[in-house]
């Protein structure tokens, strides 16, 4: 249904509800304490006060309808742990896998490079025979 | 897994201690150890009436060298089945109760003691039926061995050598249509309800040339 | 002197005095009964005039005569004083009656007081002060609230998450419970399976506001560098921050390795470079904690095994580190390696005695402090719970020559792992009414009709030392084996050995088969040997049946593979030999004449060409090489003498004369001895 993360919205606008709540019957109490009451703005905010608090009311009696629907007194006793060592050591093994194969290409590289050396070295000394050759 | 071949000791008495005493002498006489007991049962189960062919007879043996294993032996007239299955098959056995019905007085077992000499193990058992001393059955079983052709022979003279000429030369009928394949324990148990199917046709077996299985 | 009241007694006089003391006054004639009264004083049989004078006269004599009562003056005045004399006695015996304090036969009640009477206005004041307090608190109420949540959302403030959502996340990947008003979290692993006793309670509190400073990354970028020490001032800022444990702080790793024993005295110096600062996100620290304990748990199972088991050569016991024998000489370290966060570096150092061949390495000193180096988490989750990746370096390991076997730990994870697993799952029942928890095998039992023995093996189960040293065992034998293939591959060129390891193997066993082949001749011949390792063993199984069972020593692979070459020579000359047309005189695997081999047998093949006129004869050991000897009939020096007078004795071959083969042409034997028999034929 309606995700946690909406959940947890409505409940933050809920809290600031309930602060408008708290002001509008603090402003209503102190408009009424004021020599001259403006009976309006009494009124105004008395209607705002009762809005929202029928709003804060009918919107924390729906979570925790949905609350008791959804959830148990009892604790739960399962937890992930199981699967999240599963996954922690199948990473353990791809890390080991692919360091082991960086190793190889190293080698592989290594390899390489010293073939590489060596056709030179064979090159030159090939070269180097042709001449004297080519000389004598 | 060895090869187990089954003996029929010859016994004229009502109960057959005196022959167990006198085979469990000679066994001790071969240096054997004595290594407990064992037991093999047979419960019988017929098919009613009502269904038809032949009437079919159901064997349930349990024996204490396999002790997680149930054997269901269903023999028509013309062949054997013989399942293997685990020791939890005997609760359903109440559910077959319309097909099969047992006739308890015909229960037969075989109890008695387990020696150990060398590669061999010998078992002497005591045959009872309901209660009535029917003769005394000895297994033999070689170890090492997996084939009867291979090692029928050793056996027979091992046989012999405590028990005497009740041991014919020739090959029993069973073991000779699976002279050369692999012995399985499910052979032991066919062994042994040949046997009491032998015990079951005569009143008091005093030892005869074993017949074959009656249907 | 008291001044002394006088007064009128009450008009009224009392009819009746009820007994809570209030009195009934008899009432004023009313209008009506004041006339009755004068109305019978009326007489109306008189005048008038005398009436009027009689009454005055009467009221006269009455005034007189109360007025001539008193016989002296003060007369009224003291039946005044004696009637309030009275009175006050009166007073004061109700004052004796009340003033017992349980009180025993009166009580005085407070008469309520008449409440005065309300002034509005002041009224009205005090009612818009009380309404202007209550005003003013609730808009403070308000005004607070209001402030903390504008401070949630602040958007200075790192990630915008608040500290529900980081719960939710929290509560998604950890177990946690509200205990009072804490909210305790869980990250033991009893709840997987484990049996250890501690029990792993992390508290979860909101973070202060922190320095927040500039740089500050979001959780989504976990793919960091792989060096992790570098997440100090990189802090990620999170609303949430949990407590662990202080013995589970810092990071760990069973460090495990094989040793030999020859070596001198060396300290292994394990350094740490791995800190977990206070910044670090809660998920790796928990993560963190959470494999401190599982590392604590695995190394104290081993060594509670360690003790109990009894081998042949017991394992030792030191500190934070186990020693046992896998094979003579041969050692088996594991180790506890765990930092704590606090200081950066910290060095522990553990010194080594060497040891003779009969006893093992005795380790003196624990090593408390083990590095590590914090595998990147390339997601958030992953963390560093193996730590040590070599491509990132050992860094700490140094000077030590202790290769850390990253596999082998990784087997011990996955054997507690595995305990863990099986302690909460049972196999399901088959069939339904069967017991709960029968495993494959028990199931398979009853219909193959297993014994006793049989059984009670299958229930036996080995203990996670003896499962680690035997993989140890296996994995070290297989290394082993392939050394010694190698070895040999590289040494000898002449017939080709090739090796096949197969993929699939268990920790326990694994399988290589080896073509021995001649370059060139593969056809002719191959010689093929599978070889199956497993814990202290190698069988070996020939293609011609042949079934070897070898120990642990290199020594012996290596003479069985030399003694096959030799017979790979001599098999694979018969083969040519059919080819070539040569006949085959004699062959002898096991030849019992001539000098006695070291190792195996030598073997020797004759050969006779086609004509029948040339015969090769070739001798081969594993240890001497191989020899070729040739011999041609008819005989080059044969005279008939008296003895032998025919001529056809020329026939016999001739005496026998080496060739020198290794001077020859030829790439390797069989080609030499392919050339040597087409010029014996030419």
């Amino acid at each position: 249904m309606s995700s946690p993360m909406d959940r947890l919205q409505t409940l933050d606008n809920i809290e600031k509800d309930i602060a408008t709540v708290l002001q509008s019957a603090g402003h209503a109490l102190s408009e009424l304490s004021k020599d001259k009451p403006a009976n309006k703005q009494v009124e105004g905010h008395v209607n705002q006060f009762r809005q929202t608090l029928t709003n804060v009311e009918t919107e924390l009696a729906k979570q925790i309808n949905y609350l008791t629907q959804v959830s148990t007194g009892q604790a739960h006793e399962g937890s992930s742990y199981n699967s999240q060592k599963t996954l922690q050591m199948a990473m353990h093994r791809l890390d080991h896998a692919r360091t082991r194969v960086n190793e190889l290409d190293t080698i592989k590289t290594k390899y390489i490079q010293l073939l590489q050396q060596h056709q030179l070295q064979k090159q030159q000394q090939g070269m180097q025979q042709q001449q004297p050759s080519s000389q004598s | 897994m060895g090869v187990s071949v089954l003996q029929i000791f010859p016994d004229a008495s009502r109960s057959g201690c005196i022959e167990t005493e006198k085979l469990h002498k000679r066994i001790m006489n071969l240096d054997a150890v004595q290594c407990g007991m064992f037991t093999v049962d047979c419960d019988s189960y017929y098919t009613t009436a009502q269904t038809g062919g032949g009437v079919r007879k159901m064997h349930i043996v349990h024996n204490t060298e396999t002790p997680a294993t149930t054997y269901a032996i269903l023999d028509t007239g013309s062949k054997q089945v013989t399942l293997s299955a685990d020791y939890l098959f005997d609760l359903m056995l109440p559910r077959l109760d319309h097909m099969y019905q047992s006739k308890k007085n015909l229960k037969i077992e075989s109890k008695g003691a387990k020696y150990e000499v060398g590669d061999f193990v010998v078992k002497i058992g005591t045959v009872t039926m309901s209660g009535h001393y029917k003769g005394i059955l000895v297994e033999v079983e070689y170890l090492p061995s997996v084939t009867p052709a291979l090692c029928w022979s050793l056996m027979r003279e091992f046989m012999q050598s405590f028990m005497g000429s009740c041991v014919k030369p020739t090959v029993p009928p069973y073991l000779q249509n699976k002279f050369h394949d692999v012995h399985t324990p499910q052979d032991t148990v066919q062994q042994y309800v040949e046997k009491f199917n032998e015990f079951r046709e005569g009143p008091t077996f005093t030892g005869a040339t074993p017949s074959a299985p009656s249907s | 002197m008291a001044d002394i009241r006088l007064e009128v007694p009450a008009e009224n006089s009392v009819l009746e005095v009820l007994y809570d003391g209030s009195e009934l006054h008899q009432q004023p004639p009313s209008m009506s009964e004041h006339l009755t009264q004068l109305a019978r004083k009326i007489d109306f049989a008189t005048d008038g005039e005398e009436i009027k004078e009689e009454k005055k006269e009467e009221e006269e004599e009455e005034e007189k005569q109360p007025f001539q009562q008193p016989h002296w003056p003060l007369e009224e005045v003291r039946n005044k004083i004696r009637q309030a004399l009275t009175e006050v006695s009166v007073l004061h015996d109700l004052l004796a009656v009340v003033k017992p304090k349980p009180p025993q036969y009166m009580v005085l009640d407070p008469v309520q007081a008449d409440p005065p009477e309300p002034k509005a206005y002041i009224q009205f004041l005090s009612l818009k002060k009380s309404l202007q307090a209550a005003g003013t608190i609730l808009l403070n109420g308000a005004e607070r609230l209001r402030t903390s949540q504008a401070e949630m959302g602040r958007p200075g403030r790192v990630v915008g998450q608040d500290f529900h959502i980081e719960l939710l996340r929290l509560r998604q990947n950890w177990r946690l419970k509200k205990v009072g008003s804490t909210i305790l979290g869980d990250l033991s692993y009893r709840s997987a399976g484990s049996m250890y006793r501690h029990s792993g309670i992390f508290e979860v509190s909101k973070a202060d506001d922190g320095p927040g400073g500039p740089g500050i990354l979001s959780i989504g970028s976990g793919g960091a560098s792989p060096v992790a020490p570098q997440l100090g001032p990189r802090a990620i800022q999170s609303s949430l921050r949990v407590t662990v444990p202080t013995e589970l702080t810092g990071s760990a790793y069973i460090f495990v390795c094989i040793k030999k024993d020859e070596e001198d005295i060396c300290s292994a110096q394990l350094t740490s470079s791995d800190f977990v600062s206070g910044e670090t996100h809660w998920q790796q620290k928990l993560e963190k904690a959470q494999n401190v304990l599982f590392c604590k748990e695995l190394f104290s199972q081993l060594a509670r095994e360690a003790v109990k088991l009894t081998p042949s050569i017991p394992h030792l016991v030191v500190g934070n580190q186990i020693t046992a024998t896998i094979f003579p000489g041969i050692h088996l370290l594991v180790g506890l390696c765990h930092s704590d966060g606090k200081n950066g570096q910290k060095g522990g150092s553990g010194v080594l005695v060497p040891g003779n061949s009969g006893t093992g390495g005795v380790v003196v000193g624990g090593n408390n402090h083990g590095s590590t180096t914090n595998m990147a988490p390339t997601s958030v989750m992953a963390g560093a719970s193996m730590a040590g990746a070599p491509g990132v370096g050992l860094g700490g390991l140094g000077p030590s020559k202790y290769k850390h076997e990253h596999d082998l730990e990784h087997s011990l994870h996955q054997l507690l792992h595995r305990v863990y697993h099986h302690s909460f799952q049972h196999p399901l029942p088959h069939p339904v009414y069967a017991y709960m928890g029968m495993s494959k095998r028990r199931r398979a039992a009853g219909p193959e009709g297993m014994d006793k023995t049989q059984l009670v093996n299958m229930m036996k189960e080995q203990t996670l030392l003896e499962q680690i040293i035997r993989q140890v065992q296996h994995n070290f034998l297989r290394l082993r084996t392939m050394y010694v293939i190698d070895q040999l591959a590289a040494e000898f060129k002449d017939p080709l050995i090739v090796s096949h390891w197969n993929a699939f193997n268990s920790p326990t066993r694994s399988c290589v088969k080896i073509n021995i082949a001649t370059q060139g001749y593969d056809s002719v011949l191959r010689t093929k040997l599978v070889i199956h390792i497993s814990e202290r063993s190698l069988k070996c199984i020939c293609r011609d049946g042949k079934i070897m069972t070898m120990s642990f020593e290199p020594q012996e692979l290596r003479n069985l593979i030399l003694c096959q070459i030799s017979q790979h020579n001599m098999a694979a000359l018969q083969c040519l030999a059919r080819y070539t047309g040569w006949t085959v005189l004699s062959s002898e695997q096991n030849v019992g004449t001539g000098a006695i081999e070291p190792l195996g047998n030598a073997s020797t093949v004759m050969l006779a060409s086609p004509s029948g006129n040339k015969v090769i004869g070739v001798h081969s050991g594993p240890h001497q090489r191989v020899s070729v000897m040739v011999s041609s009939s008819p005989r080059p020096d044969f005279y008939p003498s008296t003895v032998v007078s025919g001529q056809r004795w020329e026939n016999l071959g001739a005496s026998w004369q080496e060739v020198r083969h290794d001077r020859m042409e030829g790439r390797n034997f069989l080609n030499k001895m392919e050339l040597l028999m087409a010029a014996l034929t030419a």
